[in-house]
Order: C-alpha cells, then sequence, then structure tokens
C-alpha cells in the first residue's frame, strides 16, 4: 500500500518543476503558494474592472463552498477564472483573505471536498502559469512583509488545518488515505519576516511514481462496475467522489490508454444487449425500442462522461482522443446504428411513417422528433452526419418522387385553382413536419424540392390550363372601376398574406361576387409562385405576353379597327384590368407593374393606328361620351386616357390628329365644351411641355377673336347687302389650325358672301390677306320636296353641288365635276353622301358599277333663304358654321382621315414636321457642342426629341446628311465619323 | 472653293531665277481666255491648253490636276483671271511648252494623302454645273474611274455597279468625300463594316447590294 506514491492535484504540472528532485520541501506551502498566487496573479492581470462582480463571485464561490456543492462549485470556478480578468488590486487581498476563511472552514468540516477545491485552484493554477512573470510577482506578492498581517495569519491557518486534515485521513481509512498518506509533511514555513526579499525556492513533491498493476486493475474494475451500475439506473448507490477518484487516478498513474479501453469495452457489452433487443424487435414497434434504448444509453453516457471528467481534460486533451461522450456515442453508433438490420430497418421505419403521414394517417410524430434528434447526436466525428446520410438523403429523394407523381397525377385531373389549393396545403404540411421532425437544416433542401417539383415544373400548365389557367383568370378578373374599393382590398390582402411562410393565403378581404374567387386564386398564385424565383421570371414574362397578345387582339380585331371608341375603351379596360391584378393580386409587386407599364407600352407602339384611334376617342368623348358624366368622373376618364398616352412613342402624330379634331370641334359644332377641352390641354401641356399644346390654345384664342370680329360685322352695315342670307364667319390663324385647301368653284350666293366679307375685313384690319377654306363651312338649307319641307344642314360643297338642281333637274357627273372644277375623289364623296338610301336627297340612275354616272333628280329640291355660308381661311382665312336648325346627316360621311398617310401609318404632315423637329434637334445639339462623334449625336437627338416621337437612326442620319449638304455641319476630314458645326460667315 | 496652297514640292520648284514675268502670264491667260468672258477660263480654253499639251481632257487625269494647278476652284468649270495669274506664279510657267515640261509631275501619284483628298475634293467642286450641289450620277460614273484607280479605291468596280443599277441619283459632295475614306477604312470583304455607322446612307445601300448579290 505505502510502495508507490502520487501527489495531489494540486501538484500538477504546469510548473517546470525537474522531475527528479528527491527532495520534497514544504508541500503545505507550496501548496497555498501555488493556490493564492493562482489567484492572486489572475485577479491582478486586469485590475480596472469591474470589482463588485468580482466581490459577488467571490461570495458565492465561498457560501458554495461551505455548501459543499462541488458540481457546480467546479463550474463556478471556472466562471470565475473568467472573472478573476476584472478584479482589482484591492479586492484581490480582500478575496484572498475571504476565500482563504472558507478554504478553512471547507477543510475543517468536508474533508472529502478537497478534491474540489483542488480543482478549484488548479483552475486558478492554470491561468497563472500562463504568465511567468506575473508568478514572479505573486510569489513577491506573498511573501512581501508588508502583506496583509491577517493574510498571513489566514496562511498560517489553512497550513494548520491542512495537517490536521491530513492527519485524521491517515487516522480514518476514507478512500483517499492511500494518496494523502504519501504525502510528506513537514512543518517547514519559511522564514518570511526574517528574509523577506529572498528568492524563494521549491521543488514538487513528484517523486518516483511505481505502478502496481492489480491496484490498476481494480481501479479499472471499480470503474467498470460503476458503467453496470449506471446502467442499472442505480447510480444513487455509488459515491461519486469514489468512482471520479478511480478515474483521476488511473489518468495519474499513466493508465490514461487502460482506462479509455476499459469504458470502451464496457459500454460495448451493454450497447450488444442493446443490439438484440432492437434486432428482435418487429415492426412499427422497431422505432419505440430504438428510441428507448437510446434513451437508456444517453442517459448512462451523461453519468459516465461526468464521473470521467478529469480523463476527458487531461488524458484525452494530451493524447488528443475524443473525450468519453464522443466517444460512446460513437460507440453507439457504431455498434448500434450501424449494425446492417438496424440501419436498414431504421431508414425503412422512417420513410414510411412519413409516408404514412403524408397519406392522412397519424403518426407518432415525437417519436420519430426523438430518434432523428438521436441520428444527428449521434453524428460525432463523421464527416457527414448520420441524419443526413441515414435518413435525410433517402428522405428527399422520396419526397421528390411523391411530389413528383402526386402533382402530375392532380394536375391532369384537376382545375388549376384546386390544384393551388392542393399544393397550398401540402406546403403547409410539411412545413408543419419541419417544426415538428425534421432538422432545420433539412428545410432548405426540401424547399428546393419541393419548389421544384410542385410549383416550377407545373407553372407553365398552369399558366396556359384552359379555362381555370391563371391567363383564363386574368381574362375573368373584372377590373374594379370605382378605384376607391381596390386600395381597401388590397391592404388587406398584404396584412394576411405577409404572416405567411411555405404556406397558402389566408383569405384575404372580399372584393365581391365571382371576382372575389378570381382574386383569391391569383393571389394564391402569387403567394406560391411569386417567391420562388424562376417561377417569379416566368410569371413577369407571361404577364407581359400575355398584355401584348390581348392587346394584339384589340388592335386586329374587326370591331375596333374601324371603331377608335371601342379600340380605346378595350385598351382602358385592358388597363384597368391588369393594374387590378397587380394591385389585389399580386400585392402591388414593383416590377411587375413595371412589366405592366412595359407590355402595354409594346403593343401601343406596335400600331400606328394608335395615336389616331386615341385621338379619335377623345373626339367621341368630347362630342358625345362625356355627356351626362360628373366632373370628377371626367377627370378620372381624361387621365386614363393621358396614362395611355403616356404609352405612346408618337406623340407628335397624336397631337396631329388631335389638332385635326379639335379643329372640327371648333368650327363644326354649336356648342363646345370648352371646360372639359381646357382641361384635356391643360393635361397634355403637363405630360409634354409648353410647345405641345401652343397651337391648340391658338386655337381657342381665334374662335373667341373671331366672335368679336362677328359681332362688329353684324353691327356693320355690310349683312344687309346679303339680304336674306346669313353668315357667320370665323377668321383663323394660319399655323395653327390644319386645314385642307380644296379647291372648288362656289356658286353664286357663296361666293358673293365672300367678297362682302373680304371687304369688310380688309376694311378693319388693312395689310391682312384671307384665304377661304369652304371645305370647313356648312349650309343650313331648307329642301321643297314633293312630300313636303325639308330643313337641313349640308357642307358647303353639298350646297354647291345642290344649289346646280336649282337651275336643271338632271345633272351628269362629268357636268358638275366640270362646273365646280373641284377633285374628282372629293366631288364623289359629297355626291355619294348625298344619295344615300336612307336619305335620298338626289337620286342617281346609272346602274351598275360605274357609279355616278349621271344623276337625276328624284325630289326637286328647291331652296329658299336662310342660309348661312361655311368657309375657313388659312392666313387668316375664315371658316363658316351657320345657325341653328334641325337637320339632315348628310355631313356625317365627310370624315376623312387626313390627307395622306406614309408607309408606316403616320402622316406625311407629321413625317415632315419631323424632320424639321430632327433637324432643328441636331443644328440645335451641334452648335452647343461644337464638335461630336456620330453615336453620341444620334443617342442625344433621340433623347431630345423622345418627348414627342422615337426617331428611328436611318431618319437622324438621313437629316444629317441634308445638313452637311447644307452646309451647317460638316464631317472632321480626319474622322468621318466626327461631325463638326459650321459656324455661320 | 478656296485657293489650295500648292503642295511643298511644287512651291520649291517654282524659286529658281528664271521666274516667268507677270506679263507673260497676262498674256498666256488672255490667249486662253473664253472669248464670251473674257476675265475666265472656260472648259473649252483648259480643252484647247490640253490638246496643246497632247493630253485627252475627257480621260486624262492629269487634265484636272492641272486645272487644279492653274488655280481653278472658286467656281465650277472656270478659272478666273487672278487664280489664273496666282495658279501660274506658283507653278512658274508662261508658257504651253513650259507646262509640257512639268506635265510628268502633275501625275496624282505624286500627291500624299491629303493632298489627294484635297484633289478629289477639287474634282467635285470643279465637275459641278453652275449652282448645283449636286452631280448626277452618269457624270460621277465617268469621274470616278478616271480620279481613283483600284489601289486607292478597291470597292471602286463594285461600287461602279451598284451606282449602275441605281435609279436616278444625285451624288452629294458629302457622299463623294465619304467614298474615298469609305474605301480606306472598309475592307474589301465589308468584314468590318457596322450597321448604323456614321456613313451617309447611300453606302448602307451599297453593303446590302453587296451582300444581296453575294459578292460579300
Amino acid at each position: 500500500m505505502k510502495d508507490y506514491c502520487i501527489e495531489l492535484p494540486l501538484f500538477l504540472p504546469p510548473f517546470p518543476v525537474p522531475e527528479e528532485t528527491e527532495t520534497i520541501d514544504c508541500p503545505q506551502t507550496t501548496v497555498r503558494r501555488k493556490t493564492y498566487k493562482g489567484l492572486l496573479s489572475a485577479a491582478k492581470k486586469n485590475v480596472q474592472e469591474d470589482a463588485p462582480t468580482i466581490e459577488a463571485e467571490l461570495g458565492k464561490l465561498e457560501k458554495e463552498l461551505a455548501a459543499g456543492e462541488y458540481h457546480d462549485l467546479f463550474q463556478l470556478a471556472q466562471l470565475q477564472h473568467h472573472h478573476e480578468h476584472c478584479a482589482s488590486q484591492l479586492s484581490v487581498r480582500e478575496s484572498l483573505s475571504r476565500l482563504e476563511t472558507a478554504l478553512c472552514q471547507v477543510i475543517r468540516s468536508h474533508n472529502h471536498k478537497l478534491v474540489m477545491l483542488n480543482m478549484v485552484m488548479s483552475k486558478h493554477q492554470q491561468t497563472a502559469s500562463s504568465s511567468s512573470v506575473i508568478q514572479g510577482d505573486a510569489f513577491e506578492a506573498l511573501l512581501n512583509p508588508t502583506f496583509n498581517p491577517h493574510y498571513l495569519q489566514a496562511i498560517d491557518q489553512v497550513v494548520h488545518n491542512m495537517d490536521n486534515w491530513i492527519g485524521s485521513c491517515l487516522r480514518k481509512h476514507v478512500p483517499f488515505a492511500d494518496e494523502v498518506a504519501s504525502l510528506e509533511i513537514r512543518e517547514e514555513v519559511p522564514h518570511m519576516s526574517a528574509a523577506p526579499k529572498q528568492t524563494f525556492k521549491f521543488t514538487s513533491t513528484i517523486g518516483r511514481v511505481k505502478i502496481d498493476a492489480n491496484a490498476v486493475q481494480n481501479q479499472l474494475r471499480i470503474i467498470s462496475n460503476a458503467i453496470d451500475t449506471i446502467y442499472q439506473r442505480s447510480s444513487s448507490q455509488l459515491s461519486f467522489n469514489e468512482i471520479y477518484g478511480t478515474a483521476y487516478n488511473l489518468v495519474l498513474q499513466k493508465q490514461g490508454d487502460a482506462l479509455y479501453d476499459r469504458i470502451q469495452e464496457t459500454c460495448a457489452v451493454h450497447l450488444s444487449h442493446s443490439v438484440a433487443r432492437i434486432v428482435s424487435t418487429e415492426g412499427t414497434s422497431f422505432l419505440q425500442t430504438l428510441a428507448q434504448e437510446w434513451t437508456t444509453h444517453s442517459t448512462a453516457f451523461e453519468s459516465i462522461a461526468r464521473v470521467l471528467m478529469y480523463m476527458d481534460r487531461t488524458y484525452c486533451d494530451q493524447k488528443k482522443k475524443a473525450d468519453s461522450l464522443t466517444l460512446m456515442l460513437s460507440l453507439f453508433r457504431d455498434r448500434v446504428v450501424y449494425v446492417p438490420e438496424i440501419r436498414h430497418t431504421l431508414r425503412q421505419q422512417l420513410l414510411a411513417q412519413i409516408l404514412q403521414e403524408r397519406r392522412g394517417n397519424i403518426i407518432d410524430r415525437s417519436l420519430l422528433r426523438e430518434v432523428l434528434l438521436m441520428m444527428a447526436r449521434v453524428s460525432v466525428q463523421c464527416a457527414v452526419s448520420v441524419y443526413e446520410e441515414d435518413f435525410e438523403q433517402f428522405f428527399l429523394t422520396e419526397t421528390e418522387q411523391f411530389y413528383r407523381e402526386e402533382s402530375l397525377a392532380f394536375i391532369t385531373t384537376h382545375t388549376c385553382p384546386e390544384y393551388m389549393t392542393k399544393v397550398t396545403r401540402r406546403l403547409a404540411e410539411e412545413s408543419e413536419r419541419l417544426t415538428n421532425y425534421l432538422a432545420t437544416e433539412t428545410e432548405p433542401k426540401l424547399r428546393a424540392i419541393l419548389e421544384q417539383q410542385l410549383l416550377t415544373t407545373h407553372i407553365r400548365t398552369l399558366i396556359d390550363m384552359e379555362h381555370t389557367g391563371i391567363l383564363a383568370l386574368y381574362r375573368s378578373f373584372q377590373p374594379n372601376i370605382h378605384g376607391t374599393d381596390v386600395e381597401v382590398a388590397s391592404a388587406a390582402g398584404s396584412v394576411s398574406a405577409s404572416a405567411l411562410l411555405l404556406s397558402g393565403s389566408g383569405s384575404g378581404a372580399s372584393v365581391g361576387g365571382a371576382n372575389a374567387s378570381t382574386v383569391e386564386d391569383l393571389k394564391r398564385f402569387f403567394l406560391l409562385f411569386g417567391r420562388v424565383v424562376p417561377c417569379f421570371a416566368i410569371l413577369y414574362e407571361t404577364l407581359g405576353k400575355e398584355i401584348v397578345r390581348r392587346g394584339q387582339e384589340i388592335l386586329s380585331s374587326q370591331e375596333t379597327a374601324r371603331d377608335p371608341v371601342a379600340f380605346v375603351k378595350d385598351v382602358l379596360y385592358l388597363k384597368d384590368q391588369y393594374d387590378g391584378i397587380v394591385q389585389l393580386a399580386y400585392r402591388h409587386d414593383k416590377r411587375l407593374e413595371a412589366k405592366v407599364k412595359e407590355a402595354f407600352k409594346s403593343f401601343i407602339n406596335n400600331d400606328h393606328r394608335t395615336a389616331a384611334h386615341l385621338s379619335a376617342y377623345l373626339d367621341d368623348f368630347f362630342r358625345r361620351g362625356m355627356q351626362g358624366l360628373s366632373e370628377t368622373d371626367i377627370n378620372t376618364q381624361l387621365d386614363k386616357v393621358i396614362v395611355i398616352f403616356r404609352f405612346l412613342s408618337d406623340k407628335d402624330v397624336f397631337e396631329d390628329f388631335y389638332n385635326k379634331a379639335l379643329s372640327k370641334r371648333l368650327l363644326g359644332q354649336k356648342t363646345v365644351a370648352d371646360d372639359q377641352e381646357k382641361l384635356m390641354i391643360a393635361k397634355l401641356k403637363n405630360e409634354c411641355g409648353l410647345s405641345f399644346t401652343t397651337k391648340m390654345e391658338g386655337m381657342f384664342m381665334d374662335m373667341n377673336l373671331s366672335k368679336a370680329v362677328m359681332d362688329v360685322y353684324r353691327a356693320s352695315t355690310y349683312p344687309s347687302r346679303l339680304g336674306p342670307w346669313e353668315m357667320d364667319v370665323q377668321v383663323l390663324t394660319m399655323g395653327h389650325w390644319s386645314v385642307p385647301a380644296v379647291p372648288c368653284r362656289l356658286s353664286t350666293e357663296l361666293d358673293v358672301m365672300q367678297q362682302t366679307f373680304t371687304e369688310f375685313y380688309t376694311n378693319e384690319h388693312s395689310g391682312r390677306k384671307l384665304t377661304w377654306c369652304p371645305s370647313l363651312g356648312y349650309v343650313e338649307m331648307r329642301g321643297h320636296f314633293p312630300l313636303g319641307k325639308k330643313e337641313f344642314t349640308v357642307s358647303s360643297f353639298q350646297w354647291c353641288i345642290l344649289a346646280l338642281f336649282n337651275l336643271q333637274d338632271t345633272w351628269t357627273f362629268a357636268a358638275i365635276h366640270e362646273r365646280l372644277a373641284m377633285p374628282t375623289l372629293e366631288l364623289r364623296r359629297h355626291l355619294l353622301s348625298l344619295c344615300t338610301s336612307k336619305l335620298p336627297i338626289l337620286k342617281k340612275t346609272s346602274s351598275g358599277k360605274s357609279k355616278l354616272r349621271r344623276i337625276k333628280v328624284m325630289l326637286v329640291s328647291e331652296k329658299d333663304a336662310q342660309q348661312s355660308l361655311g368657309a375657313a381661311g388659312a392666313a387668316s382665312g375664315v371658316g363658316g358654321g351657320g345657325s341653328g336648325g334641325g337637320g339632315g346627316s348628310a355631313g356625317d360621311a365627310i370624315d376623312e382621315m387626313g390627307s395622306g398617310v406614309t408607309a408606316e401609318g403616320i402622316p406625311v404632315e407629321v413625317e415632315d414636321r419631323r424632320r424639321y423637329q430632327t433637324e432643328a434637334a441636331i443644328v440645335r445639339i451641334m452648335k452647343a457642342r461644337k464638335t461630336l462623334v456620330h453615336n453620341e449625336l444620334i443617342a442625344e437627338v433621340m433623347r431630345q426629341l423622345s418627348h414627342l416621337f422615337s426617331p428611328t437612326v436611318q431618319l437622324i442620319r438621313k437629316c444629317i446628311e441634308r445638313l452637311i449638304e447644307r452646309d451647317y455641319i460638316q464631317r472632321d476630314p480626319e474622322d468621318s465619323r466626327l461631325y463638326s458645326y459650321v459656324a455661320l460667315a | 472653293m478656296s485657293k489650295k496652297p500648292s503642295s511643298a514640292s511644287t512651291a520649291k520648284r517654282s524659286t529658281p531665277s528664271s521666274s516667268v514675268s507677270s506679263t507673260e502670264r497676262e498674256e498666256f491667260f488672255n490667249s486662253l481666255a473664253d472669248p464670251e468672258d473674257p476675265e475666265s477660263i472656260s472648259i473649252e480654253g483648259l480643252g484647247t491648253l490640253c490638246e496643246q499639251l497632247g493630253i485627252d481632257a475627257s480621260s486624262d487625269i492629269r487634265a484636272l490636276v492641272l486645272a487644279q494647278k492653274l488655280g481653278a476652284g472658286s467656281q465650277p468649270g472656270k478659272i478666273t483671271r487672278a487664280e489664273f495669274l496666282e495658279g501660274t506664279r506658283l507653278m512658274n510657267v508662261a508658257t504651253v511648252a513650259q507646262i509640257q515640261a512639268r506635265l510628268p509631275s502633275l501625275d496624282p501619284g505624286f500627291m500624299d494623302r491629303t493632298e489627294f483628298r484635297d484633289f478629289y475634293r477639287f474634282v467635285f467642286q470643279f465637275n459641278r454645273e453652275g449652282t448645283h450641289k449636286t452631280i448626277e450620277k452618269s457624270l460621277i460614273m465617268g469621274l470616278l474611274p478616271i480620279v481613283l484607280d483600284s489601289n486607292r479605291a478597291p470597292h471602286l468596280d463594285f461600287f461602279m455597279q451598284f451606282l449602275e443599277q441605281q435609279g436616278e441619283l444625285r451624288i452629294t459632295l458629302d457622299q463623294w468625300e465619304s467614298f474615298l475614306q469609305f474605301n480606306s477604312a472598309i475592307r474589301l470583304d465589308l468584314s468590318n463594316w457596322e450597321e448604323g455607322g456614321a456613313w451617309p446612307l447611300l453606302f448602307d445601300d451599297y453593303v446590302e447590294w453587296r451582300k444581296k448579290n453575294g459578292s460579300a
């Protein structure tokens, strides 16, 4: 028993102590010095930090020591070890003495707790050892006589107590008696007071270590027995101290290897029992058994590991071996989980359970959770976790296949909304699965598979699905014409949607009627697919494509090709529809909003008729459409038109048509909706700037001036010269009005009127020239037909034709043509509307296709008074309109669309103006920049003109060439790509 | 066009001591002057001169070079008295024989790039008619082979064919000048042609024509 000696753990290295030193010198002093030194030096490290914390910590330590709760104590020591960094000088002294007292008390009362104390102290020691300088300091501090005498006293006291304790140990046969007895105790306190500055020399107590093989075996047996006992769940019978100590001793005796192996062996035996039990269970209870076994083992492992703490910290650390818990977990893995039968059945069972649940059956989720947790837990020291390798990958493959098949089968037999509901539910289930028993790492992988199989694979099918697909939903969506509800509904919708992760939608606010379900479906669609990147891309593209397709449909439909009102109404409806969809169902997604705009732009500018249609729509609106609408409604309606206008790139074409239509409205209508017209002009001005609306505003100005002129005229003596004829003339500024000049030899009456007014006007404003535009005028007349008198309004040209019939009853086309000297086409048009079957004023006698060869008066047209002349002019021209009276609709057919149109459908005048504008832009830019490279010039011109139209590169180049020819700019002689501005000499 | 500063080499040669007097040059001018407009030499006058020199005014490029050297430039098809006197002074000639001696130096092969470009531009301006700023296609097609050869203008043959197939066309100075540049910038196989470049649109048509005819 006495032939080997060991030391107490407090004397463990780190001190660089020569091992061979035989002299054993003052163990107690060393004990306490090392201990205190550790504490002190560590504390000294960081003086400036929070002293009170340390105080508190120390106070706790004291208490713990006294209470003897050593487990926690050890943890506390560790904790304190951290806090030591922040002790102040003062509190160190203080705490040391307090610790001292505590130690003494402990030593006195609880001998067996010394082990724990040692641990605490060695912890300090480790800290201290990190710096030899600090060590030196610590020693000096200890030896310094000026040091607190109370402190020295305390040291003595400790030593004294230690003696007592050791003595008592020797007397009794306490478990540690052997070790303790080996300590040679000598009462040899250094003469500190006598030689305070003397270097302190010490040596270790480590002496020769002799190992008794038997004793080792005994100790190993203690350990393995203990493990057995733990497995029998009767660990309460064990003395923790004893086992800990045994393991501790074994390590000290350099028997770590043996101990390690013994643990491995003992555990293996227990594990093999488990395997037998698990393998013998069949079917569903397999997982249960496995889980039970795991619980048993994992509990045992923890207890065992606690006992082997010392081994873990020293032996395993030094040898770079896995600590005991890791060792045991990996044993469980290799000897239980990886047993081929178990491994296979485990995997099968898990997948079977999940499949069961997917099929709608109830399974024990907590069991699954436990088993899966186990798989994650035993994944120690391996690159791929058991969870991943033995479960996750199979699970994912299984999932992929399951949903591939299910979704394919489902989508072929169900509608799109049904499918989406199903998917929503499935996603919610999988999400639940994740929270219930799957590991969090699985989420992204699972999600990717689900998105792929349930969403990405089928998105195109869903979009194109007949009748119920997304495109069909788009079509059936009814925009809410009154915009207010939209906002409310969408706000509610976004709230309900935001809380969802993978799962489907809670129902948003209902929008009303059948539309509500459409919105719900689209909302669900966006919720499901919108967050998946590839799906969003498809959604984004198809949305644009669908709009363009619908737009093309509108453009190519027969009805809208002829009827601009229907066209614009359809476009507006389409816009409302998709705005509504994006707002209500797609949560105002910015990218989608932009896409809608882009799509509209694309199809609207695909067809040059759009500009004309838009202007025609407005024309109709101002003439008829707005009747009965309130101010606000008119305003919103106009705003919508502006939205389409904004998409338009050929704004100048629109301007041209609009000006023409406006001039007709102003000249041809008795009442003009002044305020609304001006509102529209203000809106256009807002969009395109001042110059865009100059002409329009000019027209309104002319109307006012004309009124004033007519007032003067009426007050003069001139009207009296015309007898029963009344005349109304409008004087228009040249350039503001685009009026076609159609030559025609007027009837005598009209001619006289023209001359009279010209005389009047040139008298009033000398130097002005009047150009008459009779094509815009109209005449109110009364016809004497066999069946009675009729009053009606005809164009001035028609009047001229009819006037001929006052001279004789039949006229051939050729004769009329000769008399009036107006273009054949024009004449034909006017004649045609006089011969319609509905209102036959004239009757044509020629048969067959040779139209209008000969015209015979069927119903004699006798006219009398009450005529008014229409004449419009340019260069201070005049346009005329008659006064009151009911009328026929003879003039209606004359609704020509400008004279010439280019191949692209752009009016010739617009084309010409574009050339001037482009040239002007080039000159403007070159004048400012002096020299410019070709590409930059092109880009700059495009930018400057973009608010009016988008010029082609061809057009710009043509203009550049023309300007070079006219010496506005020239090419650089060295670089033909460089232009320079030619300053006028 | 403003008077071209004669090339350095010509200037040097005109310095020798045996310089001709201004009276001699005046006389020379008078002998060639247009009977209807004694202040200028017309195309006919130049034709006579070329005949005396023994060169074909309608096909020999030297006739055009001579016209430029003699000072033509301000008006198409004409040399004014002042221009002629200055031109002959710089050339230091006053008789047909003296010009005859200079004939070899009139070959445009001697001209460097800048000189040739000026000359090329001069050819266009000189061949204009009165106040017209453009020259009709047929005349251009006559001028191009005289002024250019496949050395200076690899595209010449193709371009001539292309012009041949075009309808009524008048060529602007810009197009004329750009053709010379086009030849030095764009490879014969058109491999470095880029759409939408700074070339006059005529060349877009030319390139398209080449591609359609499989000659590119």
